[in-house]
């Protein structure tokens, strides 16, 4: 029974990214070119962030070898796998074991909900081991590197890491547990941002001291140890094993035993959590409303779904945030950048004239994690019938669906954009180009993940999850936008350095608008025949 | 009011639905009967615009449904079978939603959500959020929502599914007084006895088949709609 549900998780999941991916059986060569780009924009990510945990380790192993604190080094490297395995899974846990929608069905079948969680953890697992070893991999080919290589090593920092795994799942499934219990009783939406901005507040305060706390464990390392030993003891012992001590099997004996025990409050409690109805607040009846037209009433629609959907508001809704919050952190922090543009111009003479370059680039950046208007059209999932069944145009869904991610982003970007540019004193040309580069890329944002989301629509989704999170859609857009700076900056470098930056943003405009342009048109024509066809 | 002619639809190499045709007046009730997957949904859904079909046309009010769907969707409504409505709205705003779609103004949605809403026990249900429903609450509210731009011909998929007795008789009455007043309504069910009562003609279909049609009284003649319908289908 476990190989059945286990079996149809893992179908559902690899199911599920086939068929966005290939609607149409009639062409499958075209599938093999979005597996290929899907391969390459995971190679990248991955890539990318081993390179990064790399360079972390390999600042960090010479001075604990000298300093005989081996174990440290593994110690810290499985605390960082478990914070960022638990950042990674806590929010997929909730959703993912409490709100699937096919517990009902499966809860009815002569099933024990043991099971069925543990065929929803298994994926979920699989998942954090991938996040522990973009951590771990990187930090044990450093040590094998700078200090020695041994199987019987490798095999136990192996098994570390998989007990570090199954560490971070316990924790992520009880806090999914929590979350949801804690969502039955308020907004879900509001209480999951809520829970997402506290969890990253506490990420980025530790990442924005990075280089403090880096160069504090490096000097401290006694100190640390001396800390992990008396207060983190299954970490000191983590490191341990992975050093050769018997330790490892005491390690290994709380991952499991902690797994075991979270286990069984879970499954105990499974089948009254996933059935449990959210306590209703009997409401006064508003009879009257004002009275929209049609596009903007999908408007109306989509702002309630976006309000409303925990994993959609979480995800797009983080990317508004932090394109508020980049003028807001610049005012405060104002007198300590301007502090340090003296210092900056010493090592780039030409930083004040790349200023709004820069201010630009993060922008642009932060539009990719926006995405408001790419998972709409996979989110109307079951309801499509409703629109599909009323005398609107598809035009007119179209437009009202990218109208949301319009008036969410481009007035925000823009303002972004010219309080950065007055911040830094840019003239009047590049205050012009800062305002108007991040709208243009947002109404890109907006636009082209219209047109990919209408591409890889997928109705048919377990989880809301899918569409707002792990859609072949919500990848090439994101890893599409986040790669437009790059292209941009490579250009430059390359081809274009001859150019002002003023010059240089006015072009990158341009650009943008040509793009904005030809995603409209594709929208307006090829978009609404697949809106047809759904 | 509806006109089918020899409609045709293919999910791959099967065929749904096989060269069907038929008509509904104004001021006309038919019962779409069938077994399970005989082509009932499918004939629905291509009615109302929802599914695209390779053969045949679909008149609406004289409007064929291809070429001009949204005049067509204009004065129908549909209700689907399963009421998979938007869960993150309540009641109320769902049926604004609905009619902001059909341009209906503040005093006539109003007035029909009183009505309606009353008629079926569900004003003050209308404050819930839909996701907070029961199945027999949602259909209630796609039944409002279906009404509240006074369509000329209603189409229906087994709409007494999940309804309770009242409610049930209620929309009988509701369904009644609609073609009182011109309107045409098609609707499937398996509830045979209803159909006999409710009925002024009857579409029998059987694997994608038109098998039987007719007014009521040509259809079953003498017998009952249940002995036909079980003759028939042992036929085939």
């Amino acid at each position: 029974m476990i190989r059945t549900l286990l079996a149809l998780r893992f179908r559902a999941f690899l199911a599920g990214l086939a068929n966005s991916m290939n609607k149409s059986k009639a062409k499958p060569k075209k599938s093999v070119g979005t597996w290929i780009l899907l391969g390459l924009l995971v190679v990248y990510a991955l890539g990318a962030s081993c390179v990064m945990m790399y360079l972390l380790f390999d600042f960090l192993v010479a001075p604990y070898h000298l300093m005989r604190l081996d174990w440290l080094y593994f110690g810290l490297a499985g605390t960082m796998a478990l914070g960022i395995a638990l950042l990674g899974s806590v929010f997929a846990s909730q959703s993912q074991l409490y709100d699937a929608k096919d517990n009902a069905l499966l809860l009815s079948m002569p099933i024990p909900p043991k099971y069925i969680l543990l065929t929803r953890i298994m994926p979920l697992l699989s998942m954090n081991l991938l996040l522990c070893a973009i951590i771990m991999v990187p930090a044990m080919v450093v040590y094998a590197i700078n200090v020695g290589f041994s199987l019987g090593g490798l095999a136990l920092q192996i098994l570390a890491m998989v007990m570090i795994a199954l560490l971070a799942q316990a924790f992520s499934c009880l806090l999914g547990w929590l979350l949801h219990l804690l969502l039955k009783r308020m907004n879900k939406a509001f209480g999951a941002l809520l829970f997402m901005v506290l969890f990253l507040s506490i990420y980025f305060g530790i990442y924005s001291q990075a280089s403090s706390i880096l160069n504090s464990m490096a000097m401290n390392g006694q100190k640390i140890a001396d800390t992990y030993e008396s207060w983190v003891w299954p970490l000191y012992a983590m490191g341990m094993g992975c050093t050769g001590s018997w330790l490892m099997l005491a390690f290994v004996g709380i991952a499991v035993g902690v797994f075991g025990l979270v286990y069984w409050i879970l499954s105990v409690t499974f089948l009254k959590t996933a059935t449990s109805v959210p306590h209703t607040k009997r409401r006064k009846l508003e009879k009257s409303a004002q009275v929209k037209n049609p596009i903007h009433a999908v408007t109306g629609k989509e702002w309630k779904k976006f309000l409303n959907t925990p994993v959609y508001l979480t995800n797009m809704g983080m990317g508004i945030l932090m394109i508020a919050a980049l003028p807001i952190a610049a005012i405060i922090f104002r007198g300590k950048l301007m502090d340090l543009l003296p210092q900056l111009e010493m090592a780039f003479p030409n930083i004040r004239e790349l200023i709004p370059v820069l201010i630009c680039a993060v922008l642009v950046f932060l539009s990719s994690t926006a995405m408001v208007s790419t998972p709409s059209v996979s989110l109307e999932g079951k309801n499509l019938w409703i629109l599909k069944s009323l005398p609107i145009a598809p035009r007119q869904i179209l437009l009202g669906k990218l109208r949301l991610h319009l008036l969410l982003t481009v007035p925000l970007s823009a303002i972004s954009g010219l309080v950065l540019g007055i911040l830094f004193q840019c003239h009047p040309a590049e205050l012009i180009l800062v305002t108007v580069i991040p709208a243009l890329s947002t109404s890109l944002s907006g636009v082209a993940g219209m047109v990919c989301g209408l591409k890889w629509a997928k109705l048919d989704y377990i989880s809301e999850t899918y569409p707002c999170k792990q859609s072949v859609a919500i990848l090439v857009c994101t890893f599409g936008l986040m790669g437009i700076p790059v292209v941009f900056g490579l250009a430059y470098y390359f081809l274009l350095s001859s150019l002002s930056p003023t010059a240089f943003l006015a072009l990158c405009a341009g650009v943008l608008a040509v793009l904005n342009s030809i995603f409209y048109r594709c929208l307006l024509t090829w978009g609404i025949q697949k809106w047809e066809q759904l | 009011m509806l006109q089918i002619q020899n409609f045709t639809k293919c999910y791959g190499d099967k065929v749904a639905v096989d060269n069907l045709s038929m008509h509904i007046a104004p001021g006309e009730i038919c019962g779409f009967i069938g077994h399970n997957g005989a082509g009932k949904t499918t004939t629905l859904k291509a009615c109302c615009g929802i599914l695209q079909f390779e053969k045949g046309t679909i008149l609406i009010g004289g409007k064929n449904i291809a070429n001009d769907p949204l005049g067509c969707k204009s004065i129908l409504a549909y209700v689907p079978d399963n009421p998979d409505l938007y869960e993150f709205m309540t009641g109320i705003k769902y049926l604004h939603f609905v009619a902001d779609i059909y341009g209906v103004s503040q005093a006539d949605r109003l007035a029909r959500i009183e009505k309606y809403g009353q008629l079926l026990g569900m004003t003050d249900d209308l404050a819930l959020s839909i996701g907070e429903c029961s199945h027999g609450m949602k259909q209630k509210i796609a039944l409002i929502a279906a009404l509240i731009h006074a369509p000329r011909l209603i189409l229906m998929d087994e709409p007494f599914v999940g309804l309770d007795p009242i409610a049930s008789h209620q929309l009988k009455n509701v369904m009644a007084e609609h073609c009182q007043q011109g309107g045409s309504i098609l609707f499937s069910t398996h509830v045979l006895e209803v159909a006999e009562k409710l009925c002024d003609k009857v579409a029998i279909i059987s694997s994608g088949k038109l098998v039987a049609y007719g007014t009521m009284e040509e259809v079953k003649g003498q017998d009952s709609l249940e002995q036909v319908f079980l003759e028939l289908e042992d036929q085939l």
